[in-house]
């Protein structure tokens, strides 16, 4: 914590030399051997980092006043913007931070709640336990809620989701809606969505009555990583899966909440076992970009590179830092014929077990040659940017300029695109014929604002990046342009780093979470394009009513005055927790290293 | 294409400007007769020439590397700039009215490249390659300078820290000027204002050759004032980033004085006599 520990502070240098001033005196010797040989308690340093409002603007101002109100609780605070790769290499791959605030990937089902706190994954990289936190009764609540089903399941999620709370491993701040832009005529005639998910891409499709056809959809992008990096393990450069998952197709897909048949025809569960055991069974000819055919070895290899990127070659494994919820589920996966594969599970319900089927699938023939390690734990498959990416999925890559732009065409193979629609069940029948486009083109863009114009020139068709809620505005007042809003799992989180003093202390990081202002933060800060919230999946029903936004945050409420902080309330949560300050108002700690 | 659209608007202006100023201010005839007898002058400033556009190709073709090398060093100034200088860019934009922002805008994207371009025109037609050889130096120890500068630090700007006390009036009212802006530079690259700098150049240099161009010392003047202010009411540089500009255009002046009064880069590398160019003669 920017390795202020060693200086002596001036209270001890003035003390020092006072005793000196005084020297002859045997007592005032045994003082100063008495202040020497302990430390005096340090002012608190914490660093913030964020992202610059070119990567998001919420997180800079809600980081930056978060950090000027831990100034003036007497902390010494500094912010940190960063760029988007280097603050996720610094949190999610280094864990170098103290604090950092930025826009989760978000939790859609309660199961990634476990690779996101549970112990187990405190040395591992990604999303998975960026904070290091170990709490036993926390990790047995998560373990619970992986094997049990029906209403024991809902109490154990709750649970966990209260202890989450209550030990603040990091902080919700709110939940923002997705908000994109399309030109106004291509929504007047087709059926457009805000392209959040994959599927999304398969349903934007023209009105029945509409006949004008569309060769190429053109994408702004705000975020450029993937014209530079196409590797879906990099989780520097894609925390979200949105581009990259169309090129990777996955064995089950989430469809309206459930997990249904994708790649896969179907799956049967095994009886009479400890633990699931599934039968995956392939849809007939499928194939890889390359023209390579897709089988179920391919689908085991997943599993077990996901698990290990090393294929064995290390001393311990090397997971994926990414798809960690799905591939920690699965003990054991092996291809029994071309088309069916045999996946034992780790300890866990049905409904758990089949999320693991929702990780994108990946060719042997490419990956197999990336196991390499060039570091202890760091294989070249983590590092590799997969310029020329293979999957399998409803579109494959065509061409890529970085910085610039990406490529993609429809790909003709795709079992949704093929003459076989007979084989289609519902509910993936509804996407039959695959896109309603051929060519999926992505243009990078500076900023929302530039987007929108875009748009308007007819350069553009639709924005596949959130908008920040400034842009709003703007997208609303365009004659030309159609703003797009939809719900998110997607929420603002304010991570700490439960590994450094005094962040290891569970009271201290209660009363930092009391200091964001989660109203006026969801009001003035995003205009109301968000709500407060308390925990990740805000708006289900795993949510106990308890943990329910009431008003003010469930770690207790904002210290106010007139809308503003009231400094001596907030310093007295900190006093109340058996903190000290400085005549000078300084927050003070012992030992901070 | 949306960044050609914006360049070709760049250049038709800038293009006008020059055509105006050449004509108001050095005459037609003059930079006739200076382009039929080009083949000394190129000779006489071609080394100079040479170490300028070596430094932007290298500025140009290491922009990639750079940024990953500055994350790297990780020297983040951002935090410290502003706890220096606090609000004041939010204090300069409180001044804002609309046609002060279109003012503002059209001398940052136009006005600058004009300023820093017709200097060559204005040097260039004289019988003497002094102040053209003072100008090329000036401008390459400022590049250069701030090609060091931008590796060591990084520093995002005041729009980019703070958005919420300072608007970003550039990308808010043109926003499509960011296509050409994010090509020629990063975000975290505001330390030093090289707008500020080179700017402050061009006037420093018109003020030592004012026998010459005498109308060009107060226009240079208020154009250089107006590119300074307008980095920070649009909300891109730092007060602190203008100021250290502007110490920078001081020293490339002197730096400049001392290369050219000793005609410094005169045989350097492939300009040595044995190689022989250009005819001398």
């Amino acid at each position: 914590m920017n390795g202020c520990g060693s200086s002596i502070g001036r209270r001890e240098l003035l003390a020092g030399l006072g005793t000196a001033a005084a020297a002859g005196s045997a007592g005032c010797i045994t003082d100063l051997w008495a202040s020497s040989a302990r430390d005096a308690p340090q002012q608190i340093s914490l660093n913030v980092k964020t992202l610059p409002t070119d990567a998001d603007t919420p997180s800079i101002i809600i980081a930056r006043q978060f950090a000027e109100r831990l100034q003036e609780v007497g902390i010494n605070a500094t912010i940190e913007p960063k760029s988007e790769v280097e603050l996720l290499r610094d949190v999610l791959l280094n864990r170098e931070f103290d604090i950092f605030v930025t826009r989760h990937p978000g939790i859609e089902n309660p199961d990634e709640l476990y690779s996101t706190l549970h112990s187990l994954f405190v040395e591992e990289q990604g999303w998975q336990n960026p904070f290091g936190l170990t709490n036993v009764t926390l990790d047995k609540q998560l373990q619970r809620q992986r094997t049990s089903s029906g209403r024991t399941r809902d109490a154990s999620i709750k649970n966990a989701l209260r202890t989450t709370v209550s030990v603040q491993p990091f902080s919700v701040l709110t939940c923002p809606e997705h908000l994109t832009a399309v030109d106004i005529e291509l929504a007047t005639t087709w059926n457009v969505t805000s392209l959040k998910t994959m599927l999304d891409y398969l349903r934007i499709r023209p009105k029945e009555t509409a006949s004008n056809d569309l060769d190429t959809l053109r994408v702004a992008l705000l975020n450029s990583e993937v014209t530079k990096n196409r590797n879906p393990i990099a989780v520097e450069y894609h925390d979200r899966n949105n581009v990259l998952g169309l090129i990777y197709d996955q064995i089950g897909r989430r469809i309206d909440g459930d997990v249904e048949p994708w790649l896969a025809h179907s799956w049967m569960w095994l009886d009479n076992r400890d633990t699931p055991t599934a039968i995956v069974r392939l849809r007939e000819d499928l194939t890889w970009h390359d023209g390579e055919a897709l089988t179920a070895d391919d689908v085991a290899f997943t599993f077990e590179f996901l698990s290990d990127t090393s294929m064995g070659g290390s001393n311990g494994t090397v997971p994926a830092p990414k798809f960690r919820s799905q591939s920690s589920l699965v003990a054991n996966a092996e291809a029994l014929s071309d088309t069916r594969c045999r996946i034992e599970f780790e300890p866990s319900s049905r409904e758990v077990a089949a999320t693991a089927f929702t990780v994108p699938v990946l060719p042997r023939h490419v990956w197999s040659e990336e196991t390499e390690l060039i570091q202890e734990y760091l294989t070249q498959a983590m590092v590799d940017e997969n310029r020329q990416p293979v999957g399998s999925g409803m579109f494959a890559f065509d061409s890529a300029t970085a910085g610039e732009q990406l490529t993609l065409q429809s790909f003709d193979d795709h079992f949704l695109s093929q003459e076989r629609e007979q084989d289609l069940e519902p509910p993936v029948e509804q996407f039959a014929g695959g896109p309603a486009y051929d060519t999926l083109e992505y243009i990078v863009t500076p900023s929302g604002a530039a987007a929108i114009e875009l748009i308007e020139n007819d350069e553009m068709d639709i924005v596949g990046s959130t908008l920040d809620p400034e842009d709003a505005p703007r997208a609303n007042k365009s004659d030309s342009v159609r703003l797009l809003t939809d719900s998110s799992s997607e929420f603002y989180i304010a991570g700490f780093n439960a590994r450094r003093s005094p962040l290891t202390n569970p009271h201290f990081r209660r009363c930092l979470a009391r200091l964001f202002d989660r109203e006026q933060i969801a009001e003035d800060v995003f205009d109301g394009y968000a709500t407060p919230a308390n925990t990740p999946l805000h708006g289900t029903e795993y949510v106990p009513s308890d943990l329910e936004w009431n008003g003010e945050s469930a770690v207790g409420a904002f210290p106010s005055e007139n809308g503003d902080m009231d400094v001596e309330a907030a310093k007295q949560l900190f006093l109340d927790k058996g903190y000290r300050y400085s005549d000078d108002g300084e927050l003070l700690s012992q030992g901070q290293s | 294409m949306a960044l050609a659209d914006v360049v070709l608007r760049l250049t038709v202006m800038v293009a006008l400007l020059l055509s105006v100023a050449s004509v108001a201010l050095v005459g037609p005839r003059r930079i006739y007769r200076a382009l039929r007898d080009y083949r000394w002058r190129l000779a006489d400033i071609g080394p100079y020439l040479t170490i300028l556009v070596l430094i932007l190709a290298i500025r140009k073709l290491t922009m990639d590397y750079t940024s990953g090398l500055s994350w790297l060093l990780d020297l983040n100034i951002t935090a410290s700039i502003y706890s220096l200088e606090g609000t004041l860019v939010a204090d300069v934009q409180s001044i804002r009215s609309p046609m002060l922002t279109d003012y503002f805008v059209f001398i940052y994207l136009y006005g600058y490249v004009f300023l820093l371009v017709f200097p060559f025109i204005a040097y260039f037609v004289r019988s003497d390659m002094t102040s053209m050889k003072e100008l090329i130096v000036a401008y390459a120890f400022n590049y250069g300078v701030g090609l060091i500068c931008y590796v060591l630090f990084i520093a995002f700007g005041p729009r980019n820290l703070i958005p919420d006390i300072v608007d970003s009036l550039l990308y808010v009212t043109y926003p499509q000027s960011q296509l050409l802006t994010g090509e020629v530079n990063h975000n975290t690259n505001v330390f030093p204002s090289l707008h500020a700098s080179l700017a402050t150049t061009v006037f420093l240099l018109a003020w030592r050759t004012r026998d010459q161009y005498r109308a060009w010392v107060p226009i240079s003047f208020v154009l250089a004032v107006s590119v300074s202010i307008a980095t920070m009411y649009l909300g891109i540089h730092w007060g602190t980033d203008v100021v250290a500009g502007t110490i920078l255009a001081v020293i490339s002046i002197s730096v400049a004085e001392y290369v050219v009064s000793r005609d410094m880069l005169a045989g350097w590398g492939p300009f040595d006599e044995e190689w022989n160019l250009f005819d001398r003669a």
